[in-house]
């Protein structure tokens, strides 16, 4: 008996995706960094509403407003980044390529003191003109 | 599914900060559109962490397990929520 020619196709082709799709582990290690940057970008969201809502007016008029502002900036920024890199270490580990090497928490670390040190300007101007 | 679950519960918490705000002052419909955004997507996330749970159960594993759709979906779903709260904030 003649073997058939496509009957092993269905499983060449299951074996060929299985080659083709990158280890599970790097795939799942990717999305917990995803997730853990959305995180991020929400508690700048909430820090963001909790400036202007429930802290009282500062030596400044608007300057609540303005760090509010700020940190939703600062929140945009962290989540596109988040998918940006998601995106661009998915495409890298099927490539087999080196991940990238965007300073990116950099520019959140910088950001982060920046409003920081707003913050803490305010609040001691606050405390000085009373 | 941890990680899911925690954004889940991220996005419930922005949703409760909000509330709070909206209670202490006369409450508005239009005040309490981003409450409930953040519920109905905390809501969701949560769908997609028992998703996850359940895609990566099988034995053997499937052989794609991207979550491409889901992170478009979460990742749009964070950004619309700052922009929809950023709108509702008063001037």
């Amino acid at each position: 008996m003649a073997d058939d020619p496509t009957a092993g196709a269905g499983e060449r082709d299951a074996d060929t995706a299985a080659a083709d799709e990158p280890d599970y582990r790097f795939t799942l290690a990717n999305e917990r960094t995803f997730l853990a940057w959305q995180r991020t970008a929400l508690g700048l969201l909430a820090a963001a509403v909790a400036v202007v809502q429930l802290v009282p007016e500062l030596s400044i008029p608007g300057a609540r407003h303005a760090l509010g502002l700020l940190l939703a900036v600062l929140a945009i920024l962290t989540s596109g980044m988040g998918l940006v890199r998601w995106e661009q270490a998915d495409r890298a580990i099927r490539r087999g390529g080196p991940l990238p090497r965007r300073p990116t928490p950099a520019y959140l670390a910088v950001g982060l003191i920046v409003v920081g040190l707003i913050a803490i300007g305010l609040v001691i101007g606050k405390a000085v003109t009373g | 599914m941890l990680s899911w679950t925690r954004t889940s519960f991220a996005f419930l918490a922005n949703g409760a900060l909000l509330t709070v705000r909206d209670l202490h002052g006369p409450i508005g419909l239009a005040g309490l559109i981003p409450a409930g955004l953040a519920v109905v997507v905390a809501l969701c996330t949560y769908l997609i962490a028992l998703q996850r749970q359940r895609t990566l159960g099988h034995r053997p594993l499937p052989t794609r397990i991207s979550p491409r759709r889901q992170v478009y979906l979460v990742g749009a779903a964070v950004l619309l929520l700052i922009l929809v709260t950023a709108a509702a904030q008063p001037v």
